[in-house]
């Protein structure tokens, strides 16, 4: 039984999301928010931890694969490797600490940098701990303006409050179903005459597009 | 074992990697429900169940192991979910090349490691022991790469706790850039470090010193016995001594404590056996429990409890419990027996059996309870059917006049179908024309239909459970799960033998029920030798065709009710047959009974005449038949499933042959009637309808009928019959459906043609006979002679006579029918001619006044029933007048028309009704 479900569990897609941002700015907090509906109070430094997660996406299973780095400075050259592995990425910085956000340019620089293959690599900007509004030194238009001069999405979250954090979730769903895939799949279908890929290529197409705008 | 909840699944790991002994946190779903339910818990195939501290149903804690595979996956195992899947996995790194004083991109935790198996929460700081700077000397970390000093000291390490210590690495490691005072001051710390160590032993010396003291003096003491003892010798070695002393303290500590402990063990024993009394409570108990439950009814209990000490003792081998097992068997197994009798025992409800049937399942009993069941109340159905018939053939013999007991039988199953039945059979019944009888009726209802009745609403009582039952037996839902599986494979071979036998019970069933009614309604039907099971109904008149009718809805009701057990039609063919059976003969006696109703139909002829010159003889014919016709109306409807009864040329014949015996049983009433005796006539009750507008009604004042007014009431009753009747009759046998109406209407017809012709000239004979008569000698009277006669002055009396005559005839006629009229006057103005035109031609000379008075009565006669002329007559006429001399002169005409028109001034009055006639046959 175990043997079965396992099996159906490889089959289904599969994306990955990596959490990127300095330390403490809440990116555990979030993704163990998103995961399981739980805030974490006690502050631990990330190492680098591993979750999954299945979405419904359109009907369809798929599987989110989240890796939560080490936002401190001491794991900054084991970085690269794991960005090769991501797909989609989220920066992440806390709206109290400005420095967190000029940090994300230089996440959004190495990711560049370690993926310059690639022609679009999809990222999202999410500014974390919206809850302590009072203690904000990144203005909102500032993050957003800087979002759209990347071409990118901006969320704000608050990890505690559990403020945003569907929404955060279904644009790490759109970033983890990135471009890049529709694009892969396009160019399966391309050759072949599978009409079922193509409707659901067709699908998939149409809820990013929803996603994004 | 049941498993209430998912089985885990681990979705986060934190870190994903880690050298040995590294603490995670693994998240995900359904970790267990409490640090109990924790039962295993695996990373890369190593077991950390040790260390796993389960924080909540979503989280553990715990260090990884030394294990072989460098990455795998995490198994949460808990007892309420089973062994779980992880979605994530861990890398395990080389221990070896993270030593603990390297750095390492991951953390690696400062515990002390290497005490965590025995007692991971005394953990004593790792510094306490291994300082990490055992120099003492500002640490300055080299760039030299790791592999670099690992090919530099092969197999070597820059551990100072490990056995291949290599100081030089050590030193490049950490103090490659330290000056060389540095290093010399660090060597004082080492040895000044080594001198802590070596007088920290001494002190704790010191400390101890009284202890050691002590020690030192108790050792000296038994040094010093020792050696007393030594020098003395007493007996043996001393150690043998020893022993011996130790042997005797020992056996007096024995016999001391002897007593107690040999209560001690007794109490234990006594102890012991209760506790196995209480913990087995429930097997010693069982016998009795059973016994208990069973009185009580409870079986469902004592089958769990035989279920559960099946399982628990059913293959023990301690004696005590065998034997108390063998005990409980034999009470199952006269449960068994008492279920078993219980099943079969009829009546029962099927819940009943059913409960019965799943105990007995339960209980594993031998064979097949539920097919046991089935044939018992197959037989019980059959038995009962039987039993009824008895029943009321009993009654039937016993007290004819008393009611049947078992007509009350409206016990509480009485399906609802009976009562809807019974009601709509009363509601036919009060329809009749026979409605004052009703009450009695209902009462009186025949011992066979009641015997019917009750039949049908026996099998449809039982049938239907019976049905259910097999449905039941044959989907499995009659067994409890567990028994299922016992029975199944026993079950599922003889399936199709079952299928073939049931099949064969539920049209033995049909069949004894078709056979019983058959006996009851049809004795003809069923064989000679079955007579006697089936039939024995010493009955020799024939059911009514009504109670037929009624018989036949009852069973169709039977019927209906059958298929709506979706019994297959193919079982239910009897009946169908016998349905079909049923109004063949319903419509056969429904006919009978009609014709012997028709024949008493002449008895209520009551000779009054209305004024279209009918009675209501034809009207009471036709009620007669529509009425029959109409109960027959439900019988001859053909419901889904169901033949025409016309459909085999037999009955059609026979139907067809019946429907014409009726229609000339009715001529032949009319016939009777047209010929009774005038003295059979009760004419008592003959009375005038006053009301109607009969113009001639004041005449008929002392009306009594003669012969010849019935022949002719007889006769205009024809015409209606042969106008109205017969053809409405026609177009009712059509409605309903009857075969070969043309030939009823044709033959029926024809005899009554032949009846009427019959009757009318009868009549015409009666009538024309003395008018025609009472021609020659009237001619003659006075002894008239042709030839010597003086010229005429007027009509003679004889023609005024005979004209007279036909008056009254037409009188006669038109009080009873107009219509009859021109036709019976113009036969009887025929006869009068052609007696006239005989007499005429038999005159052998005319005088000319003789000539011209027969010419004269002649003419008179011929213009007076001028209406009634028809070819014939008017030949005769001719004939007569041919037979006379012309006319020779002017004159005689001129006299002849003269005297015409005097006769008929004369005779205005009277002749006027010939006008009248004429007028009103205008008008018709």
């Amino acid at each position: 039984m175990a043997a079965n479900k396992s099996k159906s569990q490889s089959s289904l897609a599969l994306h990955k999301v990596i959490m990127v941002g300095s330390g403490g700015v809440g990116k555990s907090a979030l993704t163990l928010q998103f995961m399981y509906d739980e805030f974490v109070e006690d502050y631990e430094p990330t190492k680098a931890d591993s979750y999954r997660k299945k979405v419904v996406l359109d009907g369809e299973e798929v599987q989110i694969d989240i890796l939560d780095t080490a936002g401190q400075e001491d794991y900054a050259a084991i970085r690269d490797n794991y960005f090769r592995s991501g797909e989609g990425f989220l920066l992440v910085f806390s709206i109290t600490e400005h420095e967190s956000f000029t940090a994300t340019a230089e996440f959004r620089e190495q990711i560049l940098r370690v993926k310059a293959e690639e022609d679009k690599i999809p990222l999202l900007v999410v500014g974390n701990k919206s809850d302590l509004e009072e203690r904000r030194q990144v203005p909102i238009e500032e993050a957003r303006s800087k979002a759209e001069e990347w071409g990118v999405q901006y969320v704000e979250t608050s990890a505690k409050t559990r403020a945003n954090v569907d929404k955060f979730a279904t644009c790490l769903i759109s970033v983890a179903v990135d471009s890049r895939s529709i694009w892969k799949m396009y160019e399966y279908i391309k050759d072949g005459t599978n009409d079922v890929m193509l409707w659901k290529f067709l699908r998939v197409c149409a809820i990013s597009v929803s996603l994004k705008l | 074992m049941s498993r209430s909840r998912q089985p885990p699944l681990v979705t986060g790991i934190s870190p994903n990697e880690g050298i040995p002994w590294t603490k995670v946190t693994i998240r995900g779903e359904n970790l267990g429900t409490g640090p109990i339910d924790l039962i295993g818990l695996t990373i890369c195939g190593h077991n950390c169940l040790l260390t796993a501290e389960w924080m909540s149903a979503s989280k553990i804690v715990c260090r990884v192991g030394q294990a072989k595979n460098d990455k795998g996956d995490i198994i949460v195992t808990t007892k309420s979910g089973g062994k779980g899947t992880s979605t994530v996995s861990f890398k395990l790194l080389k221990p070896e090349k993270i030593g603990l004083l390297d750095q390492s991109a991951v953390w690696v935790d400062e515990m002390n490691y290497y005490d965590m198996r025995t007692d991971r929460n005394k953990g004593i700081p790792p510094l306490s022991l291994r300082p990490a700077n055992p120099l003492g000397i500002e640490i300055e970390k080299s760039k030299f790469p790791q592999k670099d000093l690992e090919m530099l000291f092969p197999g070597m390490s820059a551990d100072f706790t490990s056995e291949n210590f290599s100081a030089a690495w050590y030193l490049i490691e950490n103090h490659s850039t330290t000056s060389f005072e540095q290093l010399k001051m660090a060597v004082t710390n080492l040895k000044r470090q080594a001198n802590k160590k070596s007088e920290g032993s001494l002190a704790y010396v010191k400390g101890g010193l009284s202890t050691f003291f002590e020690a030192q003096d108790a050792l000296s003491a038994i040094h010093q016995k020792l050696e007393a003892d030594g020098t003395e010798k007493v007996e043996g070695s001393m150690t043998q001594k020893l022993e011996n002393v130790l042997n005797r303290a020992s056996n007096t500590a024995d016999t001391l404590f002897q007593e107690v402990l040999g209560r001690k063990d007794k109490a234990d024993s006594t102890r012991n056996a209760l506790n196995v009394l209480q913990r087995f409570k429930f097997l010693f108990n069982l016998p009795l429990n059973i016994e208990r439950n069973i009185q009580k009814g409870d079986y469902d209990v004592v089958i769990n409890d035989y279920e559960k000490a099946k399982s628990l003792f059913g293959k023990t081998e301690v004696q005590v419990f065998k034997k108390y097992y063998a005990e409980v068997e034999t009470r199952i197994e006269d449960l068994r027996e008492l279920l078993l009798a219980k099943l079969l025992e009829t009546p029962s409800t099927l819940h009943d059996q059913k409960r019965y049937i799943r105990y007995l399942s339960d209980l594993h009993a031998l064979g097949d309870p539920a097919w046991q069941c089935i044939g018992a109340q197959h037989r019980w159905i059959l038995q009962l059917m039987h039993s009824c018939k008895e029943g009321y053939v009993q009654d039937l013999k016993g007290a004819p006049g008393l009611h049947s007991p078992m007509l009350d039988l409206d016990n509480d199953t009485r399906p609802l179908v009976l009562g809807h039945l019974s009601q709509t059979a009363s509601l036919k019944r009060g329809s009749s024309f026979q409605s004052g009888r009703d009450d009695t009726w209902r009462y009186k209802t025949p011992h066979r239909v009641a015997f019917v009745e009750k039949l049908t609403k026996l099998v449809l009582s039982q049938l239907p459970n019976f049905w259910k039952l097999w449905i039941s037996y044959v989907n499995g839902s009659l067994f409890s799960e567990t028994a299922e599986k016992s029975g199944q494979i026993e079950r599922s071979k003889n399936v199709r033998q079952r299928q073939n036998d049931f099949k064969k019970m539920i049209q033995e069933v049909m069949q004894c029920l078709v056979k019983l009614i058959r006996g009851a309604l049809l004795p003809l039907s069923i064989p000679e030798c079955g007579v006697r099971q089936y039939g024995g109904w010493e009955v020799k008149s024939e059911l009514s065709g009504q109670w037929l009718a009624h018989v036949i809805q009852t069973v169709r009701l039977t019927y209906e009710s059958l298929t709506a057990l979706e019994i297959p039609n193919d079982m239910l063919q009897t009946i169908q047959d016998l349905i079909l059976d049923l109004r063949v003969r319903c419509v056969t006696v429904t006919l009978q009974h009609t014709a012997e109703e028709i024949k008493r139909l002449a008895e209520k002829e009551d000779w009054i005449v209305d004024n279209e010159g009918l009675t209501s003889l034809p009207c009471q014919f036709e009620q007669c038949i529509v009425h029959s016709l109409q109960s027959l109306k439900g019988v001859l409807e053909c419901k889904p499933g169901e033949a025409s009864v016309f459909q085999q040329p037999k009955t059609q014949e026979e139907v067809c042959q019946l429907s014409i015996s009726i229609m000339q049983i009715f001529i032949y009433c009319l016939e009777q009637l047209s010929t009774k005796p005038d003295a059979d006539v009760d004419t008592t009750h003959l009375s005038i309808d006053v009301s109607s507008p009969d113009l001639f009604g004041s005449i008929h004042e002392d009306f009594s009928l003669t012969s010849e007014q019935r022949l002719l009431i007889v006769l205009s009753n024809c015409c209606y019959l042969e106008r109205h009747t017969f053809l409405n009759i026609a177009e009712h046998f059509e409605k309903h459906n009857f075969q070969g109406i043309e030939k009823i209407t044709q033959v029926s017809m024809a005899s009554l043609k032949e009846l009427d012709q019959r009757l009318f000239e009868n009549y015409i004979e009666l009538k024309a006979d003395p008018i025609v008569g009472s021609l020659e000698p009237g001619i003659y009277a006075g002894y008239f002679d042709w030839k010597d006669c003086l010229p005429p002055t007027g009509v003679r009396n004889y023609l005024k006579e005979a004209l007279v005559n036909i008056i009254a005839v037409h009188a006669e006629v038109f009080t009873i029918s107009k219509e009859l009229v021109p036709r019976v006057l113009s036969k009887v103005v025929e006869a009068v001619s052609e007696e006239l035109s005989r007499l005429m031609q038999c005159v052998s000379s005319f005088s000319k006044n003789g000539a011209l008075q027969a010419r004269l009565e002649i003419c008179a006669l011929r213009d007076t029933v001028a209406v009634h002329l028809t070819p014939e007559s008017k030949s005769s006429f001719k004939q007569a007048l041919e037979a006379l001399p012309q006319l020779s002169s002017g004159a005689d005409k001129k006299l002849l028309e003269e005297l015409l028109n005097k006769f008929k001034s004369s005779m205005h009055l009277q002749l006027t009704c010939f006008q009248a006639t004429s007028s009103t046959m205008m008008k018709t």
